[in-house]
């Protein structure tokens, strides 16, 4: 059961990479290698810095959430991103085996708190969301698949 | 290096650290190690300066603020100067540190710790 959808052309006419794919192990020391290749694909199109910015940061949240919840054993799992872009918006998938984690239905910081006592978790998720013009998750096959989209020009 | 800090003591408790680079999941655990032995002596503040700063996610907060937390702790000041605007843009939707220890120099974060220290000994000085 694919829940993958068809993939549009990756290069565009005018030579700009349109989509990028990488499989990242599951070690937090994978991903400034993969975030480093993201930064090349998303200057490779019009991507404005701010846009490229929170791009690359929600993208490592997002996997180093991965990294850090999902999976409960020891052994290597590979995570699957993929990025796409369109007219308007950046799409980023991530994908992984790991035990459901739904990161859109995670609650808020509490933010009530003063600063010294507030725990320090929770951040990350918090990030994305406001990064985002998007988030989408969904389990299938046994698979987290977060969906992230950012607007080009918000 | 994608992180490269230096850390200078100014002889008043006052710590000035240069960060330059990326503050991130792979870096962050390098710069709170280099804070330990700050944070472990007798620090007044510590002056963070971030002209070089390029990137700064979750991972790098989390070290700002737990560098936060453990001087609140001592008593001593946190201070951020020359934050990137982008980055200023993370730590304000992140709200994990407080607006107050933000300054737009370095000059600015510095005077305001002269005042501090200069209330806190001219109050130790208050007898009557």
């Amino acid at each position: 059961m694919a829940h993958r959808k068809p993939k549009k052309p990756s290069i565009a006419e005018d030579g700009s990479a349109r989509s990028w794919k990488r499989l990242i192990p599951n070690r937090l020391e994978e991903v400034e290698g993969a975030l480093l290749s993201f930064e090349s694909f998303l200057s490779s199109g019009p991507v404005a810095e701010k846009t490229r910015f929170n791009a690359m940061l929600s993208l490592e949240e997002a996997v180093t959430n991965v990294i850090k919840y999902a999976f409960a054993d020891d052994r290597e799992h590979g995570i699957d991103v993929e990025a796409r872009l369109g007219p308007s918006e950046i799409v980023i998938e991530v994908s992984d085996d790991g035990r459901e984690f739904d990161p859109v239905s995670a609650p808020p910081p509490n933010f009530d708190l003063p600063f010294e006592e507030r725990p320090v978790g929770g951040l990350g998720i918090h990030l994305l969301r406001k990064l985002t013009s998007r988030m989408a998750y969904e389990r299938a096959g046994g698979r987290n698949l977060l969906t992230l989209v950012l607007e080009l020009d918000p | 290096m994608s992180l490269k800090t230096t850390i200078d003591a100014k002889g008043n408790g006052l710590y000035a650290v240069a960060i330059n680079g990326r503050l991130d999941t792979d870096t962050a655990p390098q710069l709170e190690k280099q804070l330990e032995a700050v944070l472990a002596g007798d620090v007044r503040a510590v002056r963070f300066e971030m002209s070089g700063l390029d990137y700064l996610s979750s991972m790098g907060i989390r070290v700002l603020f737990k560098t936060f937390k453990a001087l609140k702790q001592k008593k001593a000041m946190f201070l951020m100067a020359n934050l990137q605007p982008q980055i200023k843009k993370v730590i304000e939707i992140a709200q994990a540190l407080p607006p107050e220890s933000i300054f737009s120099s370095v000059a600015e974060a510095d005077a305001y710790f002269d005042a501090m220290q200069k209330k806190v000994l001219d109050s130790g000085d208050d007898e009557s």
